[in-house]
């Protein structure tokens, strides 16, 4: 096709020249291939250096793909002839493994029980933080802010380690000591997530639970929470598996969890010689990981739970009410 | 006489047009300069200035184990506790610089349309936010080791893993901040043939980054939280301060508790001043 001088009639203006179209091509095979990512790049290159027409965006776009897959091919391959030098290996021995899954169940009782603490704790902080007494609001926010405030593992050694001595505690548990930490830690985080909750509730449902007479806890119970649940499942949800990444600092106070028994297979491994340290900590990460994804899938079960209830089902028809509230109410008869 | 005084308001409102310049670039604006310009020389003071001390060791003799608790030499131990804390917040601030770099990439990446790109950044965030940090420092440290080639101080260690690590945080808030940008901005950039490079820098994050400042700066004050653990890797920050201290003298009480005290000084102005950031922009934003 020939032109003489420019047309503007022409539907598609002819600028795409093959060879762009190949360092696209290359640049996005390079994704499932990284081995075509340096050709591209290198290809790229050279087009852009010979061309200056309407192409350059598509070759810069062919070359960064190149050039990324390239530097991550290089990285990968880095990472992974290093850890074959060292390691020959990807996974640990079956006897490694059950002792790590046993250590997860303590990991899993320490979450479960700095879980409790969190979630009481940030019940009666975050419904103290509305409460009408100046005092209590204070007392409250100084909580928070002191929760919210300090670092967790500061707190953990200063529950585990100085406080037992420091008030002539015993130190029987230290898997209770530790859950208290970060209990008092989630509970800082909590609190805000339910007082934001509960002012989300519009005013409407609390007017009208003072008009029925309910008591304050009734209110709480039956009509302000059920409602404030639907907006506290999803930063609780992920409030509960930063509390799952905490439980891994109890390691340093000498509680026997995931992170600690990876030490002691460390240990093992370096009296046997066997096995390498960076892939026994990239199984602990998967294995961390897998537990935080559990704790994901639950909480997303229990939030379609509460969207259902809160959607709520049909509008019944008086025959199909429940038969002690067909009878009272009024104007139906039978 | 009404063309005059005609005249006359159109002079003033011309003069009014060129007087209001709300649009002045960013770094002829005093309310931007002077903090920024604040923050780089906090941040090069502390980076340049500050050394880890290798040892803490205390010049008043302990008190005696009969004793729980000892007032003087609890404020004995304030100025080693300060050396840790400014050493502590040195690895958070380099970690955090990291981050916010790094997770403008992984939003970038994340945000792709081309699944190849997308799901594998997917894939890396959601793990690295799944995963503990005091894990990820470890590993850190076994790779540096295990990898001969590469010397990493343990100041560095922390960077690389605090900076991963709050970077799939910070993509998090930048991918909102992208998202909130107004679907008529990307418009407009399209309708203006705006290269993407254009259309990215000039366009969408100068108006997605203000939006998510606050977010950055919790995170921030998250990152400072979790530095204290990089002790663990050597980093002779406040809680290798209380731990050598702990184990030098055989007590406990103090150095804990005059660590959490000195953090929580640190910790609350930083939130304080992150909430005052967030009442600022909400403010400008209505």
């Amino acid at each position: 096709m020939s032109m003489n001088g420019p047309s503007y009639s022409t539907a598609t203006p002819e600028i795409e020249h093959p060879r762009t179209k190949l360092v696209q091509l290359l640049g996005f095979l390079s994704i499932p291939i990284p081995l075509l990512g340096p050709v591209a790049w290198w290809m790229g290159n050279e087009e852009l250096r010979k061309r200056d027409d309407g192409d350059r965006a598509q070759l810069i776009l062919g070359r960064t793909i190149g050039m990324v897959m390239s530097i991550l091919l290089m990285v990968g391959l880095v990472l992974l002839a290093a850890l074959w030098v060292v390691a020959k290996s990807w996974l640990l021995t079956g006897g490694q493994y059950e002792t790590l899954v046993k250590a997860s169940l303590v990991t899993i009782q320490i979450l479960a029980y700095s879980f409790a603490l969190g979630i009481v704790l940030s019940l009666i902080v975050g419904v103290a933080r509305l409460s009408e007494r100046r005092w209590v609001r204070g007392a409250a926010l100084a909580f928070v802010e002191f929760a919210r405030g300090i670092s967790s593992i500061i707190l953990l050694f200063i529950m585990a380690v100085a406080i037992p001595i420091l008030l002539d505690v015993p130190q029987t548990s230290k898997i209770l000591l530790a859950s208290i930490a970060l209990g008092i830690n989630m509970g800082g985080y909590g609190a805000e997530i339910i007082r934001g909750a509960i002012l989300s509730v519009p005013k409407g449902q609390t007017e009208a639970s003072l008009s029925l007479n309910l008591s304050p806890t009734q209110r709480l119970r039956y009509v302000v929470l059920p409602q404030a649940m639907r907006v506290i499942l999803p930063p609780m949800g992920n409030l509960t598996i930063e509390i799952l990444k905490g439980t891994a600092l109890v390691s340093l106070v000498g509680v026997t969890d995931i992170m600690q028994s990876a030490n002691n297979i460390r240990q093992a491994q370096l009296f046997d010689q066997a096995g390498t340290q960076t892939v026994l900590l990239l199984n602990v990460l998967v294995l961390y990981f897998i537990l935080a994804q559990v704790v994901n899938v639950l909480f997303k079960l229990w939030e379609r739970r509460v969207e259902q209830r809160y959607k709520g089902g049909p509008a019944l028809s008086p025959d199909q009410l429940p038969a002690h509230i067909r009878h009272s109410t009024p104007g139906v008869t039978g | 006489m009404s063309t005059m005084e005609n005249a006359a308001a159109t002079a003033a409102e011309d003069q009014e047009i060129e007087e209001y310049r709300p649009h002045r670039k960013w770094y002829r604006r005093p309310d931007i300069m002077v903090p920024v310009l604040l923050i780089l020389l906090v941040y090069a003071l502390l980076v340049g200035y500050v050394e880890s001390p290798n040892f803490f060791r205390t010049k008043m003799e302990a008190p005696s184990g009969l004793v729980n608790f000892d007032w003087m030499w609890f404020f004995h131990l304030i100025p080693l506790m300060l050396q840790g804390l400014l050493v502590t917040i040195k690895g958070a601030l380099l970690g955090f610089a990291v981050a916010v770099v790094l997770g403008l990439f992984f939003a970038l990446g994340r945000r792709s349309k081309l699944p190849f790109v997308s799901w594998p950044v997917i894939a890396v965030i959601e793990f690295i936010r799944s995963t503990p940090v005091l894990v990820q420092l470890f590993f850190w440290l076994a790779l540096e080791r295990t990898i001969p080639v590469i010397d990493l101080s343990p100041i560095a260690l922390l960077m690389v893993g605090l900076g991963v690590h709050y970077a799939t945080y910070c993509s998090e808030a930048y991918r909102a901040g992208i998202n909130s940008v107004d679907k008529g901005q990307w418009e407009a950039a399209t309708a203006l043939n705006l290269s993407p490079v254009t259309k990215w820098t000039r366009v969408v994050l100068p108006q997605a980054v203000p939006n998510v400042l606050p977010a950055l700066g919790n995170y921030l004050v998250a990152a400072f939280k979790d530095a204290p653990m990089a002790f663990i890797i050597g980093v002779h920050g406040v809680l290798f301060f209380a731990d050598q201290v702990a184990a030098e003298t055989f007590r406990v009480t103090e150095p804990y508790l005059i660590a959490g005290v000195g953090f929580l000084m640190a910790s609350l102005p930083a939130a304080w001043a992150v909430r005052q950031l967030e009442r600022k922009i909400a403010y400008e934003r209505v």
